[in-house]
């Protein structure tokens, strides 16, 4: 069976792709190489504790596992394998018919968070961190979302579209809108 | 190597999850593919129908109304099929999204692809009588749709504006009882100026127009009768299609008739 040491370092996502089709164990190469980041994905999309994040990330890389022979070339394996973690935090959502209210972030989002959306950094860190954190929870989930993708995740537009499936004209729309709430809401906040 | 990655693959072995082979996802893409043609197909008939429904009414015999009101225009409109067509686009739409990366193509231009389409293929069909055909299926076999959605039938069932139609249950010399499409009984007063068009046949049975005044609830004085099916140079539903005897009578009617061609 294959590890960790043996995965092709400098192979692309594409070329680790092909190789898993030939070969199977290579799969481990690719869960390794998104296991932290989307983790961390499912994580900012909802409130799951550590356990439940992982549950859900076991489930995403068997499906991506199963429906990897649909992998469309054309799209990046990035997206692809993103797009599947959201499509099951939100059958997750709908499953327990709730939306979370709060938002968990760490320092590190929100210092990418203020630069993302051009925040005043100047004020406290403490209370940029609490209005931040107000400001997101009071967001629209899809808002929250794009967000999340955008400045946290730091997906391209490119990527945003195929991940949420809508055209990039939508999304450059969706991101001005999502930004132009949040601003309210921090504005409010900060009042 | 990190525990979850380490333990997926080990379910994966253990469990022994298999990958869906391609032709799964080939299968997937032919279904959306054939769904998408089929509502841009049906797309096309709505039109066909539709553009049959507007072509098939009597606008010469309503010509006189539309001088002053809009009200025939709006009852003429066939919004079930409209309503339809545009479900059809939208189904169009989501269809064209799962197919490939399409999902990255603005709704509007799908959408107005898909139009485009669809008018060219209903305007083939409604040359080719297809919109006749489907809308004449339709209302013989499901009497709903003929009492509720034929827009001809909502323009001559209006005695108010002077517009009735039925079929003859009794005839008199100078009356006739009209069992309206209504199924409300009528009594249709004929005087020396009431025009009868060479084309209806005032027996017992016989479906006609009738143009003409309101005198009283459910009396009606006729100004001029029409048959329902067979106008110059038209389509005989009587007859069950471009029949002969349909054909030649218009064809004596000809002359003076001016009346539309379908």
């Amino acid at each position: 069976m294959l590890t960790v040491k043996n995965c092709p370092v400098k192979a692309s996502d594409a070329e680790l792709v092909e190789l898993v089709l030939d070969n199977s164990d290579y799969f481990i190469c690719l869960m390794e190489r998104y296991e932290a980041k989307l983790r961390r994905y499912i994580l900012r999309l909802g409130r799951f504790s550590a356990e439940d994040g992982d549950d859900l990330l076991q489930e995403v890389f068997i499906k991506a596992y199963k429906n990897l022979r649909g992998f469309n070339i054309e799209m990046s394996f990035s997206a692809w394998i993103y797009r599947i973690a959201h499509n099951h935090v939100i059958s997750q959502f709908r499953h327990n018919s709730a939306r979370p209210l709060t938002v968990e972030l760490d320092t590190n989002d929100n210092s990418l968070l203020a630069t993302g959306l051009q925040l005043d950094g100047r004020i406290d860190q403490v209370l940029l961190a609490e209005s931040i954190k107000r400001a997101l929870e009071k967001l629209r989930p899809a808002y929250r979302e794009i967000l999340t993708l955008k400045f946290l995740e730091d997906r391209s537009y490119d990527e945003l579209a195929d991940i949420l499936q809508k055209p990039p004209g939508t999304i450059a729309t969706l991101i001005h809108k999502a930004k132009k709430e949040f601003k309210q809401h921090w504005t409010y906040e900060q009042s | 190597m990190s525990n979850l990655s380490q333990s997926v693959a080990d379910k994966i072995n253990k469990e022994q999850i298999k990958q869906k082979p391609v032709w799964i996802f080939v299968i997937q893409k032919i279904f959306w593919t054939i769904l998408l043609v089929l509502s841009v197909v049906f797309g096309g008939v709505s039109v066909a129908i539709i553009g049959f429904l507007l072509v098939e009414q009597d606008w010469v015999e309503l010509q006189p109304e539309l001088a002053n009101r809009i009200t025939p225009v709006l009852l003429a409109i066939p919004y079930l099929w409209l309503i339809i067509f545009t479900g059809l686009i939208f189904l169009s739409w989501y269809y064209f999204k799962h197919l490939g990366r399409c999902y990255r193509q603005p709704m509007f231009k799908v959408a107005a692809w898909v139009l485009s389409l669809s008018l060219v293929i209903g305007l083939g069909l409604l040359t080719l009588g297809w919109g006749e055909r489907v809308n004449n299926y339709l209302a013989s076999a499901v009497p709903i749709y003929s009492r509720n959605f034929d827009t001809r039938h909502h323009v001559w069932q209006r005695p108010l504006a002077g517009y009735i139609s039925g079929q003859i249950i009794q005839l008199g010399s100078n009356q006739l009882r009209l069992a309206a499409l209504d199924n409300k009984i009528w009594l249709v007063r004929l005087n020396g100026d009431t025009k009868i068009d060479a084309l209806a046949i005032l027996d017992l049975g016989g479906q006609v127009r009738v143009i003409g005044y309101q005198l009283a609830p459910f009396d009606f004085l006729a100004k001029e009768i029409k048959d329902w099916d067979c106008v110059c140079g038209g389509y005989c539903e009587r007859c069950g299609g471009h029949c002969a005897g349909c054909e030649i009578s218009c064809q004596i009617k000809e002359s003076g008739c001016g009346q539309r061609k379908r």
